[in-house]
């Protein structure tokens, strides 16, 4: 390997240079050839999966589809009208008013419990050192003014078999 | 005379016309999974307590963890 001085403005560069033997040009070569190869499989890969997405999201950006969105979204709205009026008769026009305003409500069963019940879903039970949160499965997709009713109506028939929730830390 | 029926799940709740025997069956369909309330009395009955003109909702059961 022989070694030589480069002078450039930026500095003064050592340069070093070495015999290229055909048995390192060989292997140099099928070195590059193989990455070519591996990167041209890549990229045909990755434009397979380009196509795929467009032609997704021209079929999600069709017509058809998007008057579905549309009934769907309409259908959901009506559902949760049809929600809302189902809780308010439910729970009465006072009781609605209130978990509107100071977004719970306070239920007291027929065994003591008095339970605070969230808007937001949450349900607390009333003991000896403050309201503490009821570990609860909710199901999946209820709507929440229906899991509202569906917890008041569960929690009248046996409020017993909910936990409390286990304090982290 | 029929029973209007309204039973709550995932997609809102699907409300029913149906006739006593045919409330009583969709009541004992799922036994174990839904609590049924009668909409006027707001109590919670039992499939053998249905009658006539009667408007009912079926709530789900809820599972505590």
């Amino acid at each position: 390997m022989s070694k030589d001085w480069e002078v450039t403005p930026r500095g003064i560069y050592l340069v070093s240079r070495r015999l290229a033997r055909p048995s390192w040009i060989t292997a140099r070569r099928r070195d590059l050839q193989e990455n070519i190869l591996s990167l041209t499989v890549q990229l045909k890969t990755i434009r397979e999966k380009i196509e795929a997405k467009e032609r997704l999201l021209r079929q999600l950006n069709s017509r058809k589809v998007n008057n579905h969105v549309k009934r769907m979204l309409r259908k959901e709205e009506i559902m949760k009208e049809k929600s809302q009026k189902l809780l308010r008769h439910f729970i009465g026009s006072v009781a609605y008013a209130a978990l509107q305003r100071q977004k719970f409500i306070t239920y007291t069963n027929k065994d003591g419990f008095t339970f605070r019940i969230y808007r937001d879903g949450g349900i607390f039970r009333k003991d000896a050192i403050g309201f503490q949160e009821l570990c609860i499965i909710r199901p999946k997709d209820l709507p929440l003014p229906d899991f509202i009713i569906s917890m008041l109506v569960n929690l009248r028939q046996n409020s017993k078999r909910f936990r409390e929730r286990r304090r982290r830390g | 005379m029929v029973v209007r029926l309204k039973k709550l799940g995932p997609q809102g709740h699907r409300e029913f016309n149906l006739t006593l025997k045919e409330a009583r069956e969709a009541v004992d369909a799922d036994p174990g999974k839904y609590l049924i309330v009668d909409e006027e009395t707001e109590r919670i009955i039992k499939s053998i307590h249905l009658r006539d003109g009667q408007k009912i909702v079926m709530v789900p059961v809820i599972e505590g963890g």
